[in-house]
């Protein structure tokens, strides 16, 4: 790998990127915006908590519950933002870009944040990684950016395969977003202390940091943050990465930093790689040394139909439609180019980094003039207008071919496209279509599995009782034609 | 970076069109005003009968500036002061058999203007012979163009016919030349405007010149003519900018679009050398066209594998 090696252990100035991803594409946003404090968490009246497939709650309707008290048992827990009853359990529309309904528990709160007392370590090294990564379990950590991986998996994974750097993850996902930028500029310790535990965690040695070259604000809370921490064998390097959309996707960031280009469905555990956004480690930290669970986050708020735009804390289960100003707005759940449309009844979740609320579209569409705009800025690289004809008549061999599950739906394509054609709800669509079709289909070929076993067994009894019977035939005749 | 919508690009393009029509008004007079009124006339009702009859909305449809496109291409590429009905025929022809009967905007797999236009010149050879540039002195009122001496002077060496026929510019066809010239600045502004792909018209004028010099031998009486003289002769500038370059009708990976226009360019200089039309433009387009979705088929795959990392493909 041609990295710059240096025998120092921290190497604090800001280098450009050693290396560049395809396609992207500037964005003009105008100045950005000055860097405001993280606004306080407005007490709602009511939380929605989303539960997971697989979660079991542990709590019953009517309990009355306090700040941080589990709420669910499951592969990633949930717990109480802040104290209250719980007084449903019902459907409510997910978060999810597929539309549908998922249980939720309704906690009505109280007010009071009456809080629990917590498990707090005080000093991580002291423990065995598969200590720590329970206590990461039982907080609740999932991935902050996007997908929201459960993060004990990720690290178990990583303990597994064996990995040797760490990337963090400091660029916004989207332009216009500055969650990680504000929450870095307020504790930026925090997240090098995530950030160090991680790395201590799978035993990666080294830690690249990536971040827009333009937050001078986060890179100097950065910066502090690590001349301030305590000495340990990793090496640290920070990069500025190009400025285009979508450098802050993990696999952008990844081909910028590294060098190497993961293939579709490749976690970056495959190459030595472990990746982590800032609001993660944040998290991850608070959990580790404070045994506080994953209960809120920072999200930014943004968007002409916004209440109050800017970086505020949110409690997970809070309710969006307290964000907006006015119900004419369309509400987008993450940032303004990737984000998909949610309903007005959906509640913050561990993943929701922003909130954007525009004015819904009043164009239609115009047909694909095959301009080829969408593949120049298609970062993976594809053809995004060959995708969309397949998606449209569900060609699954063409999809195949020309790489829809590469796609990392960043919306590039849907900005650039002259005939505004909603080219990533188009995939989306086309993936969830094609992987419930794969599932019915794996289904059905297990069924066919099993009817052919049944059926060869059959047919297999049958001949042995053929052969039985042939076997007296032959035995009675031979006594019959005996000497 | 804002996208510029269809309906921009599509203005883009009509601006681009301006020089040439322009300087095609100057030497060969004002019916390729008339023609444009008309076919665009013509473009825009058809259009309209055409999608009430498929049921669509006519309104974006008609706003988003592709039939104007289309039909002024028609109009252009026809000689001045066609007769009516054949415009209307072109007209009717390109938006119904050439657009509509694929699906409409996007879904077409031929050009539609070069549908219609090579519609109206089958049915009609004779009715579509171009008139001589003004200033041209010839006293047959169907005088020669350049493209048309070449054929049929095959016995002379080139500047025999040089000499012997007055149908001849400083490097083209007299007239047609600054015709040609005129359009070739409209398509820098569209390469400048980044409204159309370089790959296209750099590989088809390539292509033409390659052939060209091949057959170029210096002036002898199998001679094809030096490749700027083909550059700027007939509708090539036309054709390489503005018609080959249509999105819709080209392959999309930008190794397919070079094949693409090479063999356009390719086609265009056989048929002007060895077919029966004395310039091919429209049947080199067309059947550039129909080998498109082969180019993507087989250059895309390769181009996906090429542009996805090495061992992803299976
Ligand atoms: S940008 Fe839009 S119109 Fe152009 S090829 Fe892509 S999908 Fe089609
Ligand atoms: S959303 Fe998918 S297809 Fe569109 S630009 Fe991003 S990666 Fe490419």
């Amino acid at each position: 790998m041609a990295q710059p090696m240096t025998s120092t252990a921290t190497r604090l100035e800001l280098e450009p990127a050693p290396f560049d991803f395809h396609g992207g594409m500037r964005l003009d946003t105008g100045e950005p915006a000055p860097p405001g404090s993280i606004k306080t968490i407005h007490m709602p009246d009511r939380l929605y908590i989303e539960l997971q497939p697989g979660d079991r709650p542990c709590v019953r309707i009517g309990t009355h519950v306090l700040t941080h008290q589990r709420l669910t048992d499951g592969d990633v827990p949930s717990h109480a933002p802040t104290s209250g009853r719980i007084t449903d359990i019902a459907l409510r529309p997910s978060i999810a870009p597929t539309p549908g309904q998922v249980p939720n528990l309704t906690l009505e709160v109280d007010g009071l944040d009456e809080a629990m007392v917590l498990d707090a370590i005080a000093d991580p090294a002291g423990h065995a990684p598969a200590d720590l990564i329970d206590r990461i379990r039982d907080a609740g950590i999932t991935g902050m950016g996007g997908a929201g991986f459960p993060t004990h998996r990720k690290l178990e994974e990583a303990r597994r395969s064996g990995v040797d750097t760490l990337i963090v993850n400091a660029a916004e996902c989207e332009p216009g977003v500055r969650a990680d930028t504000s929450l870095l500029v307020a504790d930026a310790d925090s997240v090098v202390q995530g950030a160090s535990a991680v790395a201590a965690i799978v035993g990666a040695r080294r830690c690249l940091v990536g971040i827009e070259p333009h937050n001078a604000d986060a890179i100097a809370a950065l910066r502090a943050a690590l001349a301030a921490r305590g000495s340990d064998e990793v090496r640290w390097h920070c990069y500025g990465l190009p400025e285009r959309y979508p450098a802050g996707s993990e696999r952008s960031l990844i081909r910028s930093l590294t060098g190497i280009q993961l293939r579709p469905g490749e976690r970056p555990s495959a190459q030595g790689l472990i990746c982590f956004n800032v609001a993660t480690l944040h998290a991850l930290a608070r959990a580790l040394y404070f045994g506080e669970p994953l209960t809120r986050r920072v999200l930014s708020v943004s968007g002409e139909g916004a209440l109050d735009p800017g970086d505020h804390w949110a409690f997970i289960g809070q309710p969006i439609r307290e964000f907006r100003a006015d119900p004419r707005f369309q509400t987008v759940h993450g940032g303004p180019l990737a984000g998909w449309p949610v309903g007005d009844e959906a509640a913050v979740a561990k993943t929701t980094f922003c909130l954007h609320f525009r004015q819904r579209a009043t164009l239609s569409e115009d047909p694909c003039i095959r301009c080829q705009r969408c593949a120049d800025v298609c970062p993976e690289p594809l053809y995004p207008e060959r995708l969309l004809r397949h998606s449209r008549t569900l060609n699954v061999d063409g999809l195949q071919r020309d790489g829809l599950d590469h796609c990392v739906e960043c919306g590039a394509c849907d900005t650039v496209c002259p005939s505004r054609i909603p080219l990533l709800a188009t995939f989306r669509e086309a993936k969830s279509s094609l992987a419930a079709a794969t599932q019915s289909t794996a289904r059905a070929v297990e069924a066919r599995a099993r009817s052919r076993l049944h059926e060869t067994r059959e047919s297999a009894r049958q001949r042995a009782t053929a052969a039985s019977r042939q076997a007296r035939l032959r035995r009675r005749r031979a006594t019959h034609d005996g000497p | 970076m804002t996208a510029p919508d269809t309906r921009r690009i599509m203005c883009a393009v009509l601006v681009a069109l301006l020089p040439g029509v322009l300087l095609q008004c100057y030497w060969f007079g004002l019916g390729t005003l008339t023609n444009l009124g008309l076919a665009v006339g013509f473009g825009i009702a058809a259009e309209f009968l055409l999608l009430r009859c498929r049921a669509r909305p006519v309104l974006p449809a008609i706003a988003d500036g592709t039939v104007v496109v289309t039909c002024s291409l028609i109009a252009i590429a026809l000689p001045p002061g066609t007769a009516w009905p054949i415009l209307l025929i072109a007209s009717v022809t390109a938006l119904g058999l050439g657009k509509h009967a694929y699906g409409g905007t996007g879904y077409n797999l031929f050009n539609p203007a070069m549908v219609g236009y090579a519609v109206v010149l089958v049915s009609f050879p004779a009715a579509l012979g171009w008139p001589p540039a003004t200033g041209l002195e010839i006293d047959a009122a169907t005088g020669p163009t350049l493209l048309e001496s070449f054929k049929y002077r095959s016995a002379q060496t080139v500047a025999e016919v040089w000499q012997a026929e007055a149908g001849f510019g400083r490097f083209g066809g007299f007239g047609v030349e600054w015709v040609n010239l005129g359009y070739l600045v409209g398509g820098l502004l569209l390469l400048a405007w980044r409204i159309i792909d370089w790959r296209v018209p750099v590989a088809m004028l390539i292509g033409m010149a390659v052939i060209a010099m091949l057959g170029y031998d210096g002036g002898s009486s199998a001679s094809l003519g030096s490749p700027v003289m083909h550059w700027f002769s007939g509708a090539t500038m036309l054709t390489a900018f503005f018609i080959a370059t249509d999105p819709v009708t080209c392959p999309s990976s930008g190794r397919g679009r070079l094949l693409f226009g090479a063999l356009i360019g390719t086609v265009i200089m056989m048929i002007r050398s060895w077919g029966g039309y004395p310039d091919g433009v429209a049947f080199a387009v067309l059947l550039g066209n129909a080998v498109a979705p082969l180019i993507d088929r087989y250059i895309g795959i390769v181009d996906t594998q090429r542009r996805l990392p090495p061992d992803s493909v299976g």
